[in-house]
Parts: C-alpha cells; structure tokens; sequence
C-alpha cells in the first residue's frame, strides 16, 4: 500500500532580495520598489517569525493522584523521627 | 528492540524498581489536630518507580524510599491535552523536556505508544517498609536494567540538580 508522506510543517523564512547591479533609472526604481515590498512583508510577518522561533515544546501538569477509596485511621503519636545511623568511612 | 526491564521477584528494592498500584494516604490539611485519634483518610493509588539510589537501599535500608509516578502515555494526554500535538512526545524521547522521562513499556518494548512516561516533579515518599511487602505480594515485577537504569538515574540528577538563575543572557536569534 502506498504511504502518503505527510506534509511539512508551515514555517515562514525572510528571505532577502539579492542585491543585484542596478543599470538606469528604471533599475533603481525597481530597486527601490523591492526594498518597499520586502519591508512592507517583513514589517507583517515579524510576529510570525518571532513565534515560530520562540516555539517550545508544551509544558505539563502532573497527573493528580487517584483517590480509590478513605480508611479510618486510628493515628498514634510515634515521637519525632530521629536520624539514621550515619556511616562514617574512615 | 531491546528491553529496558528485567523481570523479578522478591521484596527487595532497588533504584528503577516500577512498583503497580502503591497506596499512598492523602492526609488532610488539619490532619491530627483534633482531640479524637480517629480520622478518615483518602488514600490513592499510583503506578510508582523508585528513585532512591540501590546502594542506600542495601546499605542504610532507610525509613522512607522516595519514588515517581510512572504513567501510560494516553493517561497522561487526558490531563495534558497538549501532549497530543504532534512531536510533543518526540521531545520527551529525546530527553529535552525538563521533569518527564521515557521508558519503553516492559511488554511491548518497540511500540512507542505503549511507552511509559515518568514525571519527576512529583516525589512520593513511602515506608521502606510498605513498600518492600507490597513488591512481595506483586510476585513478578520489573526492574530497569543497565544502563537504561543509569541513563534514568542521570535524567532525574540532572531535573533534581538544576538551577534557576535571577537573570540570563539573552538568547541568539
């Protein structure tokens, strides 16, 4: 059965113009116009990129603990928990 | 694919241990400040995994072990909804998502779905006690091998150990 590879994800990328050699008047104005256009696009796009920089994996709750069933306890004060022994290698 | 488990049996416990269905009391926040010595206490239960290092386990035997839940994927996408983004696991494979650490699941190692995730933010500490009676009446159980166990062990150092830092350095974009 043929597998259908699954599209990449959606990334935006600023791509500049390259920077080209500029003969006439006609040329700088097409320059000029480029200019116009990548910073109008850029100027709209930033939130974009900055989030698509920014993106972390989710962060998590703990799973709360599930309560099965509650006892009655009888409690008995056993006296405050005294250390260990402490093993000291000389 | 290789197992990360090695089946046994007996009451003894050591670092790695996955321990089914631990009770765990859930004391009340006025809990033993009444008169009477006679309380009702909710008590859970939890799929736990010991953290406690093995050498203090055999050495010290201490009072209290301290151990993380252990919990299937899709129980924990039911309360973290947002773990079912794609490659929201992939991150937790990988060892890049601080608190969660990912275990293959001892009856179907190559299947990721069924793997099993820890989350080291909670640290349940239970009775060596208990808990040794408890393995005893599980029979066969599991137990994470080497070095599945020490790349374990260093993910829980390493979330245990870390620093929060007052300021940073703006990172490079």
């Amino acid at each position: 059965m043929p597998l259908i590879a699954e599209l990449p994800p959606i990334r935006f990328v600023a791509h500049e113009f390259p920077q080209a050699d500029v003969f006439g008047d006609t040329g700088k104005s097409l320059t000029k116009i480029a200019d116009l256009a990548t910073r109008h696009w850029r100027d709209r796009v930033e939130h974009i990129l900055s989030e698509s920089e920014n993106e972390e994996p989710p962060d998590y709750q703990s799973i709360p603990l599930q309560v099965v069933k509650s006892v009655k306890v009888r409690y008995q004060f056993a006296g405050k928990l005294k250390p260990i022994p402490y093993d000291w290698d000389d | 694919m290789e197992s990360y488990w090695v089946e046994h049996l007996g009451d003894d416990l050591a670092q790695g241990d996955l321990l089914p269905n631990c009770l765990i009391p859930q004391f009340h926040p006025d809990f033993g400040s009444t008169s009477g010595q006679e309380e009702r206490v909710q008590v859970a239960q939890a799929d736990l995994i010991v953290v406690t290092q093995s050498c203090d386990l055999i050495n010290n035997k201490p009072p209290f072990v301290a151990l993380c839940p252990i919990d299937t994927l899709s129980s924990f996408e039911i309360a973290n909804p947002r773990f079912l983004q794609k490659g929201a696991w992939e991150e937790v494979r990988k060892g890049r998502r601080e608190g969660l650490h990912m275990l293959c699941a001892p009856s179907a190692p190559g299947d990721n779905r069924k793997a099993l995730v820890v989350d080291f933010r909670q640290i349940i500490s239970l009775p060596f006690n208990y808990l040794a009676s408890h393995s005893q009446q599980l029979g066969v159980r599991y137990r994470l091998k080497s070095p599945f166990l020490e790349h374990y062990s260093q993910a829980f150092a390493r979330f245990f150990m870390r620093v929060g830092l007052p300021s940073a350095i703006p990172p490079f974009k």
